[in-house]
């Protein structure tokens, strides 16, 4: 759906707004930037059809449709442009993927100008359901992407890696994990268990 | 409030069938679980969506802003089959487990079993345990009362799964081979098999058999019991390449498990490993495999 190339989201927001959500790779913001706006437009002429297609979904009428990018950085073309628009229209969210034993989760910051870029949503897994934090609350917040959510950096024991581009190809098989080697060793506390009970055992 | 496409994707593509049909009345054990019984009439479908020449050649009739909302039927939960021995406690532990791994990613997941399950070591407590996963028990004789049940269940279920979910259903080895030559209507299974040839033979004779009374099946492969990424990987690409070669079927991935003494601690415990010792190895992979049988459980709901 939308003008010409898809959205990749479609969603609610919490006012029963329309959002449209973007994802793109770096250096894609502009081109992102250009489409969100078409997917307002686009949407703004449809509210009609959506209260008629699916009532049940809580749309309101009254609340102007909007879009939300992701993408690993904004342009400052793209930063100023957001802001010549009205302030709810188009959000910025810069994303980051990170491994945390075993488990993909996805950091999420708002890239707005207009938001103080301490303010820091941390995701998870997203198959793990869990609430947001951040460090302040702001009309945004409720409006955030409805994704699944963990606990926030300040509370979670890891390191952040920075993704970096595979030196080589993908690898052709088709085994999955998210585990690595060092998630089957079994730490000091694992260890000190098993001699425990080894010592019991010999009394 | 919708989270995602799945919860709107029926208002797109209302031609689409469930995998399961409601069954005529529940064939389920009254005192274990619970059922809706009989379906209602089917959920009338939405308006077709307005064109731009429609809409302006003619605005909508004021009775179509007044019609009811159409009645919203989630689709049933997904169903995997599990062959568990009769007396297959360490594939009966892992499944539990593997439940309940799916239960905390916030899935709505229950295990359905044999009614002759119900005085053996193979499963806890059938009351909602950890994360309210149950263990159900279904008065079946063969494959064809199993998947009816199970049926009933993902049905009876999905009302309450606003995350998806998924019903596990432990199937009798011997069934299976009894059933030869009728289809078999479980069409997504996971076979739990060690990196040893032997058991890689006996996984991949189990494949052919599937295979051969079901062409459309789906069959996903964890390797347990192994110390190391690369003996599962191995194992698997061993065993997904024979099959591929000689059935022409590709195997699905589903990851690998630890068999380390919290395993067997669960067994005797009839406590979740991932719950008790959430930093083992073993929990580790629970959940790893847990995650993977989630998300394609979603896969299959949103398309």
């Amino acid at each position: 759906m939308a003008d010409t190339t898809a959205v990749d989201l479609l969603g609610v927001g919490a006012e029963g707004e329309l959002v449209a959500l973007r994802i793109g790779r770096e250096g894609a913001d502009a081109a992102l930037m250009t489409q969100a706006l078409s997917d307002v437009t686009w949407l703004r002429a449809r509210v009609g059809d959506w209260l008629q297609l699916a009532p049940s979904l809580e749309l309101d009428p009254n609340a102007p449709p909007r879009a939300l990018l992701l993408c690993p950085g904004f342009g400052p073309e793209t930063r100023g442009a957001v802001e010549a628009l009205s302030p709810s229209m188009i959000q910025l969210i810069r994303y980051q993927a990170y491994r945390h034993r075993g488990q993909l989760g996805v950091l999420l910051e708002n890239g707005n100008p207009r938001v103080s870029s301490s303010r820091t949503a941390v995701f998870g897994s997203p198959n793990e359901g869990s609430r947001l934090r951040s460090e302040s609350a702001g009309p945004h917040e409720r409006a955030f992407p409805d994704a699944r959510i963990v606990q926030a950096a300040a509370e979670i024991d890891y390191e952040v890696e920075k993704a970096e581009p595979l030196p080589a190809p993908p690898s052709p098989s088709t085994f999955r994990t998210g585990l690595t080697d060092e998630d089957l060793r079994s730490g000091e506390d694992e260890l000190s268990e098993f001699e425990r009970g080894l010592g019991s055992n010999s009394r | 409030m919708p989270r995602d496409l799945a919860d709107v994707l029926h208002y797109f593509l209302p031609e689409l069938e469930p995998d399961a049909r409601p069954a005529g009345g529940s064939r389920l054990d009254e005192g274990a679980c619970e059922t809706r019984g009989q379906q209602g009439p089917p959920a009338q479908l939405p308006p077709a969506p307005l064109s731009p020449d429609t809409r302006r050649a003619r605005p909508p009739a004021r009775r179509d802003r007044l019609r009811a909302a159409p009645v919203e039927t989630p689709p049933p939960l997904p169903i995997l089959g599990i062959p568990i021995g009769d007396r297959d406690v360490v594939r009966a532990a892992l499944t539990w487990n593997l439940a309940i791994e799916t239960a905390r990613l916030g899935a709505a997941t229950v295990v359905l079993a044999p009614a002759l399950d119900r005085d053996s070591p193979l499963w806890p407590d059938s009351a909602p345990g950890p994360m309210g996963v149950e263990i159900v028990y279904c008065p079946a004789h063969d494959l064809g009362d199993l998947y009816r049940a199970a049926t009933d269940l993902s049905v009876a279920r999905a009302d309450n799964a606003g995350r998806g979910g998924v019903v596990f259903v432990r199937i009798p080895p011997h069934w299976l081979a009894s059933n030869s030559g009728s289809p078999n209507p479980i069409r997504w299974l996971l076979l739990l098999t060690s990196a040893k040839g032997r058991d890689l033979g006996d996984a991949y004779r189990l494949t052919q058999g599937l295979l051969e009374d079901n062409p459309g099946v789906e069959i996903g492969i964890t390797i347990h019991g192994v110390s190391a990424i690369s003996e599962a990987r191995n194992a698997f690409e061993r065993l997904s390449g024979v099959v591929e070669e000689r059935l022409g079927l590709v195997l699905s991935s589903y990851g690998l498990l630890v068999d380390d003494l919290h395993v067997y601690r669960s067994i005797a415990s009839q406590k979740p490993i991932g719950l008790v010792h959430p930093q083992a190895p073993a929990a580790r992979a629970l959940s790893d495999v847990g995650r993977l049988i989630y998300e394609d459980a979603r896969s299959r709901v949103l398309g």
